[in-house]
C-alpha cells in the first residue's frame, strides 16, 4: 500500500461513511500530497460543490418545471438555504487554515443545519410535498458534512 | 488561533444526545443540542427577527460560550445560522458573554458585548455586520478599537463584575448612553458610559442607579414605556408631544437568580433613574416572572410597534440528566410587555404569533360549576403540548379566609399550604402534565383571601406547585407563588402554555407570570392529561375554558 492510501484510509476510519470518504478523497488529485488537515479541506470543498450544485438545481431545473407561485417561492427560499450552507463551508475552510478546528466543527454543524431549514419551509406550507430529489440531495450533503465532522474529530484529538 | 483551539477543547461533554427525548419542547426556542443561557442582542432588521444566545458548542453544561444565532419572520419558527460572535482576539479570547444590539439612526445594527480578556478581566466590545445587504447578518466583524470600555486603576471598576451592556439610547445632547451591570462590594450598580460616535466611550462619574446590599446586577435593561396603551416605544424615544413616558429599569440579581424591575422616571439632565414611590431596585422589587426565569432582555419591534421580552429558563433537572439528554436551557415564548393603566406594574402576554400554532380547539367547559372537591378532565387535547385559557368566577367572596398579617411572601404561602390544603376560596385552577391517576401532576391555581376581617379588600394568590410533578426524586421541585393585583369581583383568568417540560402560566391576563420546569415519568406524550379542579370549600364557576392542541414550531 502506498503511503497516501494509508493516510486516506486511516483518516476515513474515524468517519461514519468510510467507503464514501475513501472514494471521494481518492478521486481528488490533491489528496496524495495532503495531510489530515488538507484532506479535511478537500472534503469541505466537496461539500461546497455539492451544496452549490443543489442550490443551482433547485433555483434552475426544478423551479423551471413549476408554475405554482407558492411553490416557486418555497424553492427560491430553499435554494438560498443551500447557498448559505455552501457559505458556511467557506467559513469552515477559513477555520481550517487558521487551525481553529473547533470553529471549523461549529461551521460544519451550521452548514448541516441549512438543509433542515429547507425541509422545514416545505413543512410550513400545507399541502406541499417535499421533493424526492431534494431529500436525496439533503442526505448527500449531510453525509459529506458527517465525514468532515469525523475528520475534524481526529484533528482535535 | 492555536490558543483558541486549546481553550475550546476543554470539553465538558461530547456525548451525543439520547434518542428518547420526552422533555424536548415542541414550540419553545431551543438549539438542537447543548447548553444555552442568556438571550442576546434581540432585534428586528429589514423585517427579520434576530435572536442570539449564549451557547456552548461543546456540551450540555456551561462553558466555551459563543453567540449562537437564529432568525425568524414570526418569532415562533426559527432558522439557525452559524454562531455570529466567538472568541478570536485578546479582548474576547476567554469568552464572548452577553450583550445587546442597537439600531443606529442610519439603520445599521451594532452589538455591544462583554469579552473576557487574557487576564480574565471583563471588557466591553463592539461588533458590526460584515455585509449589511445580507438580511440574515450572518457574519460580524469586531472593531480593532476594542475593548471600548475596560476596568482600570483610574475608573476603579471591579474587573470581575463588569458585564452585559444594554441597548444604547440617544440623549438630548446627541450623545449615546449605555449602562453596564456591576458591583462594588455589596453595592449593585448600573454604570453609565456616554459616546458621540459609539466607539469612544467615557464613563460617567455617577451610575444611572445603584442599591447598597443587593450584590451584582447582571443583564440590566432600561427602556421607556408609554403611560397609556400597550404599544411599545423606541428605546431612545422622548415621547410624542402630550405623550407621557415612564421608564423601566430591570436587573438580574446574581444572588437570587431572579429578574426584578422598577418603574420610575428618567432624569435626562442628570442621567439618573428615580424609582416611583413604593419601588426599590433590590430583591423586594416586583419580578417579571415568579418561577424560573433569568437574564431577560427586551427590544422594540418597529414592525409591530410593541416591546418584546425574551427570557431564559434553565433546567430543574440534575446536571447528570442534562448531560444524558444532551441539552440544557430554553427561551420562554417571547412576550409583549407594557405598562398597566395603574402605572404600578407591567403586563406580559405571549406574542400573538404563538396562537397560529393552535390547532384543534376544545370547548367542553362553559358556564359549569366546579363544586368543592371536584375535578374535571379536559378531553380531546394533546395535553403535553397545549395552550389553555380558563376564566373563573367566584360567587361567595365573603366566604374567603382572612389572610394572616405575617403572610407577606407569596411563595412561602404556596409552599406551606400545598394544593391539598382547603381554604374558603381555593385552591382552584388547572392540573397540567398529569398522569391518569394523578401519581404525577403540576398544579397552577388561585387562592383568594380577605385582606382583613370585615374588609371588602381581597388578596389573590397564584401558585405553581411542582412538588408532585414527577416520580423522580432529584429534580428541583420548588413551589412558586405570586400575588395577582386583580379584584376578584371580576372573573379571574388563567392561561397556561404547556410544552412537555415547561409550563408558562399567566394569571389575571398577564399581571403575574410563573414559569416552571417539570420532568414527569408517567405523564409524558399521549399519557399526559389536563384537569380543571376546585379543592376549596366553596363552589367556583368556570365561565369558559378553551384548550388548544399546539402544533410544533419549526426550530431546527
Amino acid at each position: 500500500k502506498s503511503n497516501t492510501t494509508t493516510i486516506i484510509e486511516s483518516t476515513c476510519k474515524t468517519t461514519n461513511y468510510y467507503k464514501f470518504c475513501v472514494s471521494a478523497l481518492k478521486s481528488d488529485p490533491r489528496s496524495p500530497t495532503a495531510d489530515t488537515k488538507g484532506l479535511a479541506s478537500i472534503m469541505v470543498g466537496v461539500g461546497m460543490t455539492n451544496a452549490t450544485s443543489t442550490a443551482n438545481y433547485i433555483a434552475g431545473n426544478l423551479s423551471a418545471t413549476v408554475k405554482d407561485t407558492v411553490l416557486k417561492k418555497v424553492l427560491q427560499d430553499c435554494s438560498e438555504k443551500y447557498a448559505l450552507a455552501a457559505d458556511s463551508l467557506r467559513l469552515t475552510i477559513q477555520d481550517l487554515d487558521d487551525e481553529a478546528y473547533d470553529y471549523a466543527s461549529m461551521h460544519v454543524l451550521a452548514a448541516q443545519d441549512y438543509p433542515n431549514v429547507c425541509r422545514n419551509i416545505f413543512r410550513r406550507v400545507k399541502g406541499l410535498a417535499y421533493p424526492v430529489e431534494i431529500r436525496r440531495r439533503e442526505a448527500s450533503l449531510r453525509r459529506i458534512c458527517g465525514v468532515v465532522s469525523g475528520i475534524l474529530d481526529r484533528l482535535v484529538e | 488561533s492555536h490558543h483558541v483551539y486549546k481553550r475550546l477543547t476543554q470539553s465538558t461533554n461530547t456525548k451525543s444526545p439520547s434518542v428518547n427525548q420526552p422533555y424536548r419542547t415542541g414550540f419553545h426556542f431551543q438549539p438542537p443540542k447543548n447548553w444555552m443561557n442568556d438571550p442576546n442582542g434581540p432585534m428586528i432588521y429589514k423585517g427579520i427577527y434576530h435572536l442570539f444566545y449564549q451557547w456552548n458548542p461543546k456540551g450540555a453544561v456551561w462553558g466555551n460560550i459563543v453567540w449562537a444565532h437564529s432568525t425568524s419572520t414570526d418569532l415562533i419558527n426559527w432558522d439557525p445560522h452559524p454562531p455570529a460572535i466567538f472568541p478570536s482576539a485578546p479582548f474576547d479570547i476567554n469568552g464572548c458573554w452577553s450583550g445587546s444590539a442597537t439600531i443606529l439612526p442610519n439603520g445599521k445594527p451594532v452589538i455591544l458585548y462583554t469579552g473576557i480578556d487574557p487576564k480574565n478581566q471583563q471588557v466591553q466590545n463592539i461588533a458590526e455586520p460584515k455585509n449589511l445587504s445580507d438580511p440574515y447578518l450572518r457574519e460580524w466583524k469586531k472593531s480593532p478599537l476594542n475593548p471600548l470600555m475596560a476596568p482600570d486603576a483610574v475608573n476603579g471598576i471591579n474587573a470581575s463584575s463588569f458585564r452585559d451592556p444594554t441597548t444604547a439610547w440617544l440623549g438630548q445632547d446627541k450623545k449615546w448612553r449605555v449602562i453596564i451591570g456591576s458591583k462594588i462590594h455589596r453595592r449593585g450598580l448600573a454604570i453609565t458610559y456616554t459616546s458621540k460616535d459609539f466607539l469612544k466611550w467615557e464613563k460617567s462619574p455617577e451610575p444611572l442607579h445603584y442599591d447598597d446590599g443587593s450584590g451584582m446586577w447582571e443583564c440590566p435593561d432600561f427602556f421607556p414605556v408609554t403611560r397609556f396603551g400597550s404599544n411599545g416605544v423606541e428605546t431612545s424615544s422622548f415621547g410624542e408631544p402630550n405623550e407621557i413616558l415612564k421608564h423601566v429599569l430591570k436587573i438580574s440579581l446574581d444572588d437570587t437568580k431572579h429578574d426584578y424591575y422598577t418603574i420610575g422616571t428618567y432624569d435626562r439632565v442628570k442621567d439618573k433613574f428615580v424609582p416611583d414611590n413604593g419601588f426599590k431596585m433590590d430583591g423586594t422589587a416586583p419580578r417579571y416572572d415568579y418561577g424560573k426565569y433569568y437574564a431577560s432582555k427586551t427590544f422594540f419591534d418597529s414592525a409591530k410597534n410593541r416591546r418584546i421580552l425574551w427570557g431564559w429558563t434553565n433546567e430543574s433537572s440534575s446536571v447528570e440528566d442534562d448531560v444524558e439528554k444532551g441539552w440544557s436551557g430554553i427561551q420562554t415564548i417571547p412576550r409583549k410587555i407594557w405598562l398597566d393603566r395603574s402605572g404600578k406594574q407591567l403586563i406580559q402576554w405571549p406574542v400573538r404569533e404563538v396562537e397560529r400554532l393552535r390547532t384543534k380547539q376544545v370547548k367542553n367547559l362553559r358556564n359549569k360549576v366546579l363544586k368543592s372537591g371536584s375535578r374535571l378532565e379536559v378531553y380531546g387535547v394533546t395535553a403535553a403540548q397545549a395552550d389553555v385559557e380558563v376564566l373563573f368566577k367566584v360567587r361567595d367572596l365573603e366566604k374567603a379566609d382572612v389572610i394572616e398579617p405575617s403572610w407577606t411572601d407569596p411563595q412561602l404561602i404556596c409552599s406551606k399550604m400545598n394544593v391539598s390544603v382547603k381554604s374558603g376560596l381555593g385552591p382552584f385552577g388547572l392540573m397540567v402534565l398529569a398522569s391518569k391517576n394523578l401519581e404525577e401532576y403540576t398544579s397552577v391555581y388561585f387562592r383568594i383571601f380577605k385582606a382583613r376581617q370585615n374588609s371588602n379588600k381581597y388578596v389573590v394568590l397564584m401558585c405553581s406547585d411542582q412538588s408532585r410533578s414527577s416520580l423522580k426524586e432529584d429534580n428541583d421541585k420548588t413551589t412558586y407563588g405570586a400575588f395577582v393585583d386583580i379584584n376578584p369581583h371580576q372573573p379571574l383568568s388563567l392561561r397556561a402554555l404547556i410544552d412537555h417540560s415547561v409550563v408558562e402560566s399567566f394569571g389575571g391576563k398577564g399581571r403575574a407570570c410563573i414559569t416552571s420546569r417539570v420532568y414527569p415519568k408517567l405523564a409524558i406524550g399521549k399519557s399526559s392529561h389536563l384537569f380543571a379542579f376546585n379543592y376549596g370549600y366553596q363552589s367556583v364557576d368556570v365561565l369558559n375554558l378553551n384548550a388548544w392542541s399546539m402544533n410544533s414550531a419549526q426550530i431546527s
